[in-house]
């Protein structure tokens, strides 16, 4: 299966502030991924790396195999973005910006969009400006989808969204991923909607990516351990302890596990893909993980 | 055609509430063998689920037999759980109907008896989960 | 991209439409008037009759008086004309990149499937076409209604230089390419058209007061103190004078005149006494007004390069 993005060791510094340190990663074609972390921890910079805004200070990235600031040419027809906001021509007519698609893309599909626009009810002769924000981030979202790209990139594409229009918008992505088999990265703050939409994880934070891998496989690997109050060490030799407590009688950790669980002295439970998140965002900046063996076929926490 | 529905915070897999549906449909007689599922785009337009989550529920559904896909045409049921119909399982009946009536004479109310139903039947689930 | 530019900037394109319309109109019925008045006051004809160059002090002197008097307001529609081509030059410079980036389209429309050079490309290359095509028909329109005065005056003049050839076209290409880089710069259009009429301030004033003087050594020439007040017969109206005065005891060129003049004597005798040589004039001859026209415009039109492509390097930087 080939990679849709492959980034290796790309970094990159604002003045003396690194917004992206040594991030290893790969995408493979077809999935829906969710980049999540905290607000600051990269995600934009991360995805204007990727489509070629923004320069790398270090490492490298290629999206479906090629470079998208060296081969713009080449990346530019086959990717799609929508940028935080959904920017768009304010004074154009929605029929302005579809012309403007036919006219700077060469794979366009003029139907598809207006198809697409009639389902969702939004008037063509319509000022952009004078949409409501539901309804231009369904339009920016149309327009991505209509040069037929084979990925896709969306910085924070819900946060300005109310329920309804998250899930209208949701819909009309997931609708292309079944009709195209386009694969989809979409940055968000929150996880809450992601989890029944996304199939494949990203965690950024303090400019670090934190676990990359299959939300199934995460899901089933990270277990909640729940025992008689004791000391970790010994399960974290076998198991990778992402976060622990202990109170006075009890101890709770969630590990990423490396295998089952054998001490009985443990209560197992399986963990919300939400409280996984957390935990490793509430991770200090850096902290070494308690990490034995390689990483998972897949999957990888990275140091 | 059956429509689907998905409870975020039901704590069991999108895709295994799928199944659950499909074979609750089945067994209620709702679903019968010939009718016609609906396409993995139609239920993404229900439900707003990725993908992968809809053929892996169709999956583990052929797996068992239950359904299968003709390509080009679309994923029809097979074979139907509700064979028997809920009415024939008499002897069962009877023995919950004597089990109700002794949990009555033991003092406890409607409420505690379905309380006392349901742990015991989320034991033996977890039983059956851990064994399989 | 041709589209695009023309759909972003056609109210634009209107407005200088018709504010060319306009002035043509008005260049015509005031031009019509110049050159009819020129006729019949009888200037066309008298300086037909008496050739020479100097025209304010030969026998047609008080018709010329009357006529620049009649019309040298009129002139000054002429330079306002050309500072308002400036002004539109920097008004549509600074806005054709920094707009994008203020309203953030840049990460919309460089994320369709053109490179950046070939969207700033198309863009630059159509308004300055524009431009070219819109400065060039004023130019003409300017040429043939400054015609009358042509004949009364220097073409050197600070005041008809920077409208009567092409330094008006390369003095506005100029504004709107410092205009695009000021706002590709800073991202902010408002504060670059100040910071660009602030540069071309910086610009344009030493240009024409330090620069233009000397694109050619001045000619200098002296004569007797005997004809003081009297200019030789080789310089005319068609010369910019650049200064006049005396040759002094030390040999300097000095404009004063430190002369007490006594009742009973001359100026002559005063200059003489107070150790005055001759007189002296520097000029610049008419006819090297297309060189330096020439030489200006290579000057504006080089600093407009410069900026253009400053601006192309620092769009390609991938800055959002």
């Amino acid at each position: 299966m080939s990679n849709a993005l492959e980034t290796a060791h790309l970094s990159k510094r604002f003045g003396r502030t690194w917004a992206l340190q040594d991030c290893t990663l790969n995408l493979p074609a077809g999935r829906v991924a969710a980049l999540v972390g905290p607000n600051g921890a990269g995600k934009t910079t991360l995805l204007h790396l990727s489509v070629g805004i923004l320069e790398p200070t270090a490492g490298s990235v290629h999206i479906l195999g090629y470079s998208p600031l060296k081969q713009p040419t080449e990346t530019l027809p086959r990717l799609g973005f929508v940028a935080q906001d959904h920017p768009l021509y304010k004074d154009f007519t929605v029929a302005d910006l579809l012309t403007l698609g036919g006219k700077l893309n060469p794979r366009w599909d003029d139907q598809l969009a207006r198809a697409r626009l009639q389902k969702l009810g939004i008037p063509l002769d319509r000022r952009a400006g004078k949409l409501s924000g539901g309804q231009q981030a369904q339009v920016a979202l149309v327009l991505a989808l209509a040069k037929r790209p084979e990925l896709l990139l969306l910085d924070e594409p819900l946060a300005s969204l109310d329920p309804l229009a998250r899930r209208e918008f949701l819909r009309t992505l997931l609708d292309a991923t079944v009709e195209t088999g386009l694969t989809v990265l979409l940055s968000s703050h929150i996880i809450g909607d992601l989890e029944r939409v996304c199939d494949y994880l990203i965690i950024l934070s303090a400019s670090q990516v934190q676990l990359v891998g299959d939300i199934q496989e995460i899901g089933q690997t990270h277990k909640r351990l729940i025992g008689p109050r004791q000391n970790v060490d010994a399960l974290a030799h076998v198991h990778t302890v992402i976060e622990q407590s202990q109170t006075q009688r009890q101890t709770t950790v969630l590990v990423r596990t490396n295998g089952p669980v054998f001490d009985p002295s443990w209560e197992v439970q399986g963990v919300s893909l939400e409280d996984i998140v957390l935990a490793y965002l509430a991770r200090p900046a850096g902290e070494q993980l308690a990490s034995s063996s390689s990483a998972h076929q897949g999957m990888e926490v990275v140091q | 055609m059956i429509e689907f529905y998905l409870d975020a915070h039901a704590g069991v897999a999108p895709y295994l509430q799928i199944v659950h549906q499909v074979k609750q449909a089945l067994r209620l007689g709702l679903l019968q063998v010939g009718d016609q599922l609906p396409t993995v785009r139609e239920v993404v337009s229900q439900i707003t689920v990725n993908p992968n989550t809809v053929l892996k529920a169709y999956r583990e559904l052929e797996h068992e037999g239950l359904i299968a896909s003709r390509p080009g045409r679309g994923t029809f049921v097979q074979r139907t759980l509700a064979s028997d119909g809920l009415a024939s399982h008499a002897a069962l009946r009877r023995s919950l109907a004597r089990w109700l009536h002794s949990a009555y004479e033991a003092g406890l109310d409607s409420e505690s008896v379905l309380a006392l139903f349901l742990s015991t039947f989320q034991d033996t689930q977890k039983e059956n989960e851990e064994t399989a | 991209m041709i589209w695009l530019t023309w759909r972003q900037n056609r109210i634009e394109g209107f407005v200088i439409l018709g504010a060319l319309v306009l002035s043509s109109i008005f260049l015509l019925l005031t031009g019509l008037s110049m050159t009819q008045d020129f006729q019949h006051s009888g200037l066309s004809a008298c300086l037909a009759r008496h050739p020479g160059p100097n025209v304010l002090g030969g026998i047609c002197g008080p018709l010329v008086t009357a006529f620049s008097n009649q019309y040298s307001l009129l002139i000054l529609f002429a330079v306002v004309l050309m500072l308002l081509l400036s002004l539109f030059g920097v008004m549509v410079g600074a806005p054709l990149v920094a707009r994008e980036f203020e309203q953030r389209t840049t990460q919309l429309v460089w994320l369709q499937s053109i490179t950046r050079t070939r969207w700033l490309s198309v863009k630059v290359a159509l308004v300055l076409l524009t431009g070219l095509l819109v400065g060039g028909a004023l130019l003409g329109e300017l040429f043939w209604w400054y015609r009358p005065f042509s004949q009364l005056l220097s073409p050197l003049n600070p005041v008809a230089f920077d409208f009567a050839g092409p330094v008006l076209v390369a003095s506005t290409v100029m504004a709107f390419g410092l205009g695009l880089f000021a706002g590709t710069l800073t991202r902010r259009t408002v504060f670059a058209i100040f910071l660009t009429l602030a540069l071309l301030l910086a610009i344009r004033l030493p240009v024409e007061f330090g620069l233009r003087p000397n694109y050619e050594p001045p000619v200098t020439i002296t004569w007797p103190l005997a004809q003081v007040g009297k200019l030789p017969a080789t310089v005319g109206s068609q010369d910019w004078i650049l200064g006049a005065g005396f040759i002094d005891a030390h040999g300097n060129k000095t404009s004063g005149l430190n002369c007490n003049v006594a009742r009973e004597e001359t100026p002559q005798q005063c200059l003489q006494a107070s150790g005055y040589r001759a007189n002296y004039l520097s000029y610049q001859p008419g006819d090297r007004f297309w060189t330096f026209q020439w030489i200006e415009s290579s000057i504006y039109a080089g600093i407009a390069v410069l900026a253009l492509v400053a601006t192309f390097w620092l769009v390609r930087r991938r800055r959002v």
